[in-house]
């Protein structure tokens, strides 16, 4: 495995974990909020915590957006890769 | 190199997933949060960067363009240097190993070690920015997207080498190839050039080092074996007169240390006598013809004797010129007369050669006093040293007396010597410390001081850009909380 596919396959990864975490978030999130702790600092911090998980769900989808057009142009008005060589007169034996 | 592009595109887009993954964190730990929008940044900054690298390359091409600055331009400046050190210190060098055989100006000798060393550093130094200037102009695309890969590792670990590199690349890219303007600007290395180029006086060095060198001494005689006094043996290769040695009284002549010597390959040899070139027995010398003795003088070490097979002496610059038709029988040099016996094949004429000293009063031929006496003075050096008697003689036994008073005027006469050695190394001689140091001293300023100094400035230049490219700080919005 190459360097490139283990960024990639790391990058498809951690997108995965990121939208659990996402889900994990809010769940977190609104049940530190709604919880019945007549604790104002808690409460905030559940608050806190459903804000970011919204902001980074935000950014994820931007992101995921962003880097699926600029694949997208990139591999359209790439030159398509020259075809492989081909051998002429060359005469196998068989082993 | 899409390898990079692409290497680099996903490194951007794992550093924002990152940032990403970071935010969506359900801990409240503001000291990790805080990476989040860094990353996210980050990421976006490499990616521009790396959708802009054939702006870049264009803009540094372009940039480069305006101030005429070309690799090619540079790299020649720098082989032509390279190439005259190198001469020289092969000179020098060849100098050296001979420097056993042959005495060097003292001078030379001396300062021949510092000197290589010297030049050796300076050449050093000119190799290392050739180096530097093929790297860059070979790898230039490829060390740019080497430092956007490096920038777009996550979490910073790279980003100032990264961005460092970028910033070397784009300005020695510009800056490297204006060199040699730089130093034409501060100081014209064209005079420590010429300087240098007359330091190295190659075309004799290289005849030292083809003809060789033997130190010999040895006797030149008449066809009697008498010495020759004051005669003037030439050594000639190739049409040109390489060396010239004076006998003393006794014939001798002396090639030895330091400045004398032959050259040791086939040499055609002449001598010269009051005029006259003579025919030589052996005519063409090689070091077979020397024999091993040290012990006759105490500079050299190789014997010759060289016959001058057509004259007769009969004292210093007076000689009888024979030829095949003339046969001297009995030569008698008397207080006041020359009595010559000769036996002629032919009517032909006597060549009777007397330096100044001798006033011919009469001549005889067979006891006959002939009416006129026909002479012509010989001039050489310039001082007129001889006069030739031309005597016609009958065929058969011939008795010709001279006769002569002595005059007492002084034989002036300076021979000018021609010394194999020092000829050569003429160029050298004229060397200076202060010379040698200055022209030194020179090319050291231009071609190692001042190149350090514009890599310095570029390197400085390079630190500026490196922290305008990856030295700011992320502006993302975070609220500090917890």
């Amino acid at each position: 495995m190459d360097v490139i596919e283990l960024v990639q396959s790391l990058t498809v990864r951690i997108t995965m974990v990121a939208w659990a975490l996402f889900i994990l978030s809010w769940v977190v999130g609104w049940a530190i909020r709604g919880s019945p702790i007549p604790l104002y600092r808690v409460k905030r911090v559940g608050q806190d915590i459903v804000e970011d998980a919204i902001i980074g769900a935000f950014w994820l989808a931007i992101g995921t957006t962003i880097f699926a057009l600029i694949s997208y142009i990139t591999s359209s008005i790439a030159l398509p890769p020259p075809p492989p060589p081909t051998v002429v007169n060359m005469t196998t034996t068989a082993p | 190199m899409d390898f990079l592009i692409l290497l680099a595109f996903s490194l951007s887009v794992l550093t924002y997933y990152i940032g990403v993954l970071i935010y969506t964190l359900p801990i409240p730990w503001w000291g990790l949060k805080r990476w989040a929008p860094t990353l996210i940044y980050d990421s976006i900054a490499s990616m521009v960067l790396l959708f802009s690298y054939s702006i870049i390359i264009n803009l540094a091409n372009y940039l480069a363009g305006l101030f005429n600055a070309s690799w090619d331009v540079l790299i020649n400046w720098i082989l032509a240097r390279i190439s005259i050190l190198s001469t020289i210190s092969i000179a020098i060098s060849s100098i050296i190993m001979l420097g056993s055989k042959v005495i060097l100006p003292p001078i030379l000798t001396s300062l021949a070690g510092p000197m290589l060393s010297t030049i050796f550093y300076i050449m050093l130094a000119l190799q290392i920015i050739l180096m530097l200037s093929l790297v860059l102009k070979q790898y230039f695309t490829k060390l740019l997207l080497l430092g956007i890969v490096l920038y777009s590792i996550p979490f910073r670990l790279a980003r100032s080498v990264g961005s460092g590199l970028i910033a070397f690349v784009i300005i020695f890219n510009i800056g490297l190839p204006l060199l040699p303007n730089f130093i034409n600007f501060i100081a014209s290395d064209n005079t420590a050039l010429s300087n240098l180029e007359n330091l190295s006086s190659l075309s004799t060095k290289e005849k030292l080092k083809e003809y060789g060198v033997i130190f010999a001494y040895g006797d030149i005689v008449d066809a009697q074996g008498k010495p020759i006094p004051k005669a003037l043996l030439k050594a000639i290769i190739n049409g040109e007169t390489l060396a010239a040695y004076a006998t003393n009284d006794n014939g001798r002549f002396i090639a030895g240390r330091p400045d004398r010597g032959l050259p040791k390959v086939k040499t055609r040899i002449i001598v010269e006598y009051v005029g006259f070139t003579l025919k030589t027995k052996p005519s063409e010398i090689d070091e077979s013809d020397y024999t091993y003795n040290p012990f006759g003088e105490a500079t050299a070490e190789y014997y010759i004797k060289i016959t001058v097979t057509n004259i007769h002496i009969i004292d210093k610059f007076s000689f009888i010129i024979v030829d095949n038709d003339i046969n001297v029988k009995a030569l008698t040099l008397n207080e006041d007369n020359i009595d010559i016996r000769v036996e002629s094949k032919s009517n032909t004429t006597l060549k009777v050669i007397l330096n100044i000293r001798y006033n011919v009063t009469s001549i005889t031929v067979n006891n006959k006093t002939l009416d006129n006496k026909t002479y012509r003075e010989n001039y050489w050096f310039n001082s007129l040293i001889a006069r030739t008697y031309y005597i016609p003689i009958p065929q058969g036994d011939v008795k010709v007396n001279l006769s002569f008073h002595i005059e007492n005027v002084p034989l002036h006469i300076k021979i000018k010597e021609l010394k194999y050695i020092e000829r050569i190394l003429r160029g050298y001689t004229s060397l200076s410390t202060s010379s040698i140091t200055n022209v030194l001293g020179r090319i050291l300023f231009s071609w190692v001081i001042l190149p350090t100094m514009y890599l310095i400035m570029l390197s400085s230049i390079s630190y500026s850009l490196a922290y305008v490219i990856g030295g700011m700080r992320p502006r993302l919005p975070i609220k500090e909380r917890w």
